[in-house]
């Protein structure tokens, strides 16, 4: 029952339920509001009388200035006054420059550099008391009071460091309050008969108590305590209005004082700004506090700020003037960076732009959730831009170079290019593998891969300097210690492309043989040897050849490996177009009757495939037919887990997985697909299974897969010391530090900068550890699970 | 991911990925000392590497761009962190430290 506004009888009426409910809530949320205006109210009145407080010491601290006195030395005055330095003799005003600096650091606490600062400064110098000091106070400073003490007691009481050093030393002292100053200057001497450390005059005892405030008590540090407890103007709030204005305020009356503390504060409420969805707070925040060094305005926080909500327009276009501000205006005027990290951060910056512009791999087969939902076409001239501009911003940024590549190597990957579109993706490869040679000298990996493609194209004089220097250099990569053997392959190769020259190609496939590495089979030699037969018109000599070759290695003429070899060996060896379409038959005949061939013969062509891909020897129909077959194989052995199982160690069985690791295991660029047996015992511990797993998920960079196979990495160190084959031991050293630096940069990459999150938006999905719109088994269970989880 | 954070060298240092030049090497030669080379070779060597990979620009660079935690950080940690990492002292107010009581103070107007 109640009684209405009007107070009138008719106005006394029955509440219904809902209504008390109503009223009963409105009487909580007032009890509730009430509460916390009280709370605020005493917070406030708390706050106002610590201010005051506060405010007095602020003032005496400001008063704090050295002054010096009646008949003080000179090169003490010196130290804190310009005009008396400069009326120094020029010995003793460089030694008053060296004590003030050594005071700038150990104030800091930077103790070596101090004393470093003063180590010059003679024990017969007037300003060796300063040294003594020096030596005292980063003892102080260490909070060894007895080290400092024993500095300190060899001073003169009545020059400006032995005062200083009383006032330090009684500063420690818990019962300094009770302590009375001596009154006068006799007192103060006797005192001093005692202990140098009791010499306490009124002067002396006021510094030490508020040297002991400052540095021990930390008034600021209660302050802020109290501070932080001000209650947000909802409980939903990490950082509200109310505790954004007190900060301010401390802020600026503490900086001078408490310039860490106050910077410290400030990243907190920055951090709580970002952590919640209130932009209005957002700005406010970084408007009112100042960033850490490299971005005091803000700017990159405010790009990942706005990044997370990448789904619209408006916050889109604002994160990308923030970082666009940044990297143009921002970060070349910071002076408090060097130059060095400027550019550095400029260049990683483009690097991850970049990234974040690239769609992930095409597809080798299989379906590509992407480009369904996205389409296939990406900004390849805004990608170019950005990494180019993240090596010219620093040209030994390795990880710039490596993702240009791969990118411009997933654009190679596409069977359909023909030969116009080919050549300039080639010849940007081209570019920066010279770029990333210049950059970055010691590497390896670009010179490699120029050697092969400056002497495919004739340019030996460029490419021999890469050949000497790979040669010389003591690279524990066993291609690198190939080179001399592959130098005189790739000679031979080129010298068939004219029919004159033929004579001097056998002595050089003699050379070659004689420098073929260990970890690679010799089964292409005969083969090479046959295709340069036949390029120089001695057919019957060939056909001996081919004839013997099978005898010796027991492959039955145009088998599966025996055509691909010859095939390969006769256009590297620049047979004519002719000649080479009889042997290009079998293979085409073995690739359009995938289903009929014998499981041996692909396994066989396997092993050779994989030589050619690690030797980086693949001919040009390669591209035409190796992707089919490994498909097929995989197919086979997917569906054959005992014959897996059973020659889990024949080393043809390793080359062939390999090979199958080479193109994905068949799988598309979003989810590698393995048999079940693949994750069960023997396969899962197997060294040549698992490094076959981590190649073909490094190859799709997917990151929900490799994530789960952090463990793989020390799996395949240990295994690389066991090891014997050198291709092998290399090998998997270097698969475990790709898969590390992976896992590292996914860590890093969050949401901002990553091409993930700005297709889907990933702000409220950042917690999840799988795609909420991708159908995908995992994620499918993993969505399951959590959907569950919710529920209960 | 714990292969990241064995291998941070700001970690290992015990520096903010945003320390100065200055202040790396302070930390590095403060742990120098603690961990000595004749009798702790392994650590020293470890913090050695730390100390030159932390210098690297790209790796203090790749750092400062990692986007801020998602959890929002603790008021209380922050000043737990502070109360213990006293305050600097300016060369101008350890000086004052030495000064005497105003009437001995030296006279600076005109009459000298």
């Amino acid at each position: 029952m109640r009684v209405t506004e009007d107070g009138g009888d008719e106005g006394i009426e029955m509440a219904t339920k809902s209504q008390r409910k109503k009223q009963k809530r409105k009487q909580k949320q007032r009890k509730n509001r009430a509460q916390q205006r009280r709370r605020v109210a005493e917070s406030g009145r708390k706050n106002r009388r610590v201010a005051a407080d506060s405010a007095r010491y602020r003032q005496r601290l400001e008063r704090q200035t050295p002054e010096a006195w009646e008949g003080e030395p000179s090169v003490d005055v010196a130290v804190f006054d310009d005009a008396v330095l400069e009326s120094l003799p020029s010995e003793q005003a460089n030694q008053v420059l060296a004590v003030r600096e050594a005071l700038q650091l150990a104030g800091e606490s930077r103790a070596d550099a101090a004393l470093e600062r003063v180590a010059e400064i003679s024990r017969g110098s007037p300003l060796s008391e300063w040294r003594l000091f020096l030596r005292g106070m980063v003892a102080w400073m260490a909070d060894e009071g007895e080290a400092a003490e024993e500095a300190w007691k060899r001073l003169d009481p009545e020059r400006r460091p032995g005062r200083m050093a009383v006032a330090l030393i009684n500063a420690l002292r818990d019962d300094l309050e009770s302590v009375t100053a001596a009154e006068t200057k006799d007192q103060a001497s006797d005192a001093a008969a005692e202990s140098w450390k009791d010499r306490l005059d009124r002067p002396l005892l006021y510094h030490a108590k508020l040297l002991r405030r400052a540095r021990f008590d930390r008034t600021a540090v209660r302050i802020a305590e109290a501070g932080v407890r001000l209650p947000d103007e909802s409980r939903h709030l990490l950082l509200g209005p109310r505790k954004i204005s007190w900060l301010k305020t401390f802020a600026k009356e503490y900086r001078q004082t408490e310039p860490r503390l106050v910077a410290a504060l400030e990243q907190v409420a920055l951090g709580r700004a970002f952590a919640q969805d209130y932009s209005d707070l957002f700005n406010q925040a970084v408007r009112a506090f100042s960033g850490p060094r490299h971005d005091r305005r803000n700017l990159l926080l405010s790009f990942f700020y706005y990044d997370r909500f990448s789904e619209d327009a408006v916050t889109e276009s604002l994160s990308e003037r923030a970082l666009r501000e940044y990297l143009e205006t921002d970060l070349p005027q910071n002076e408090e960076l060097s130059e060095p990290l400027r550019r550095a951060i400029a260049s990683q910056i483009h690097l991850n732009e970049a990234l974040a512009l690239v769609r992930p791999r095409s597809p080798g087969f299989g379906m590509n959730m992407m480009e369904i939902l996205y389409g296939s076409s990406e900004d390849a001239k805004a990608i170019r831009k950005q990494f180019q501009a993240a090596a010219k911003a620093w040209p030994a940024n390795r990880q710039a170079y490596r993702a240009h590549v791969d990118w411009i190597e997933s654009k190679l990957e596409n069977d359909r290019l023909n030969k116009a579109q080919r050549e300039p993706l080639v010849e940007e490869l081209a570019r920066v593998m010279r770029d990333w040679s210049r950059g970055l000298p010691d590497d390896a990996e670009p010179r490699l891969w120029l050697v092969d493609h400056l002497l495919e194209n004739e340019e030996t004089e460029a490419a021999r300097p890469h050949v000497e220097w790979l040669a010389a250099s003591r690279q524990e990569d066993p291609r690198v210690r190939a080179v001399p053997w592959k130098w005189r392959l790739l000679e031979a190769m080129r010298l068939c492309r004219r029919k004159k020259n033929i004579d001097q190609v056998p002595p050089l496939l003699e050379e070659a043989e004689a420098h073929w590495p260990a970890w690679l089979s010799k089964a292409w030699l005969p083969y090479l040897q046959a295709a340069v037969l036949l390029r120089g018109g001695q057919a019957d000599e060939y056909e001996r050849q081919r004839e013997q070759t099978c005898r010796a290695s027991g492959r039955a003429r145009d088998s599966l490996a025996d055509a691909c070899l010859m095939l390969g060996a006769a256009q590297q060896m620049r047979v004519p177009h002719s000649d080479l379409k009889p042997l290009r038959a079998p293979v085409d005949a073995a690739v359009k009757g995938l289903d009929e061939l014998p499981i041996e013969e692909l396994l066989l062509a396997g092993e050779c495939f994989w030589d050619l891909h690690r030797a980086q020897l693949l001919y040009p129909a390669y591209r035409m037919h190796g992707g089919k077959l490994a498909r097929e194989l995989w197919d086979r052995l997917a569906n054959s887990r005992a014959l897996v199982v059973e020659r889990i160690d024949d080393p043809q069985m390793h080359s062939a997985v390999l090979w199958c690791s080479e193109h994905r295991f068949g799988s598309g660029s979003y989810e590698l697909k393995l048999p079940k047996w693949y994750s069960r015992l023997p396969v899962r511990e197997h060294r040549m299974f698992v490094a076959a797993k981590v190649n073909a998920l490094l190859k799709m960079r997917n990151v929900f897969e490799i994530r789960e196979e952090s463990d793989a990495a020390p799996f395949l160190r240990e295994a690389a010391q066991t090891e014997r084959d050198p291709f092998y031991r290399y090998w998997f050293n270097r698969l475990a530090n790709d898969l590390e630096d992976f896992l590292k940069s996914e860590s890093r990459g969050g949401f901002g900068f990553d091409s993930f999150s700005r297709m889907f938006g990933a702000a409220d999905d950042d917690d999840l550890d799988f795609d909420p719109d991708c159908d995908c088994p995992r994620c499918r269970a993993a969505r399951q699970a959590h959907e569950a989880k919710s529920k209960s | 991911m714990t292969t990241t954070n064995q291998s941070d060298p700001f970690q290992i240092l015990g520096v903010p990925a945003d320390a100065g030049e200055a202040e790396i090497r302070a930390r590095y030669l403060e742990l120098v000392k603690k961990f000595p080379p004749e009798r702790e070779p392994e650590k020293f060597r470890e913090v050695h590497a730390a100390y030159e990979a932390a210098r690297d620009p790209l790796l203090i660079a790749r750092r400062l761009l990692e986007p801020p935690a998602e959890e929002p950080p603790q008021w209380s940690q922050a000043i737990e962190e502070q109360r213990q990492i006293r305050p600097p002292l300016t060369p101008a107010f350890l000086l004052s430290l030495g000064n005497r009581a105003p009437e001995h103070r030296a006279s600076v107007d005109a009459s000298g």
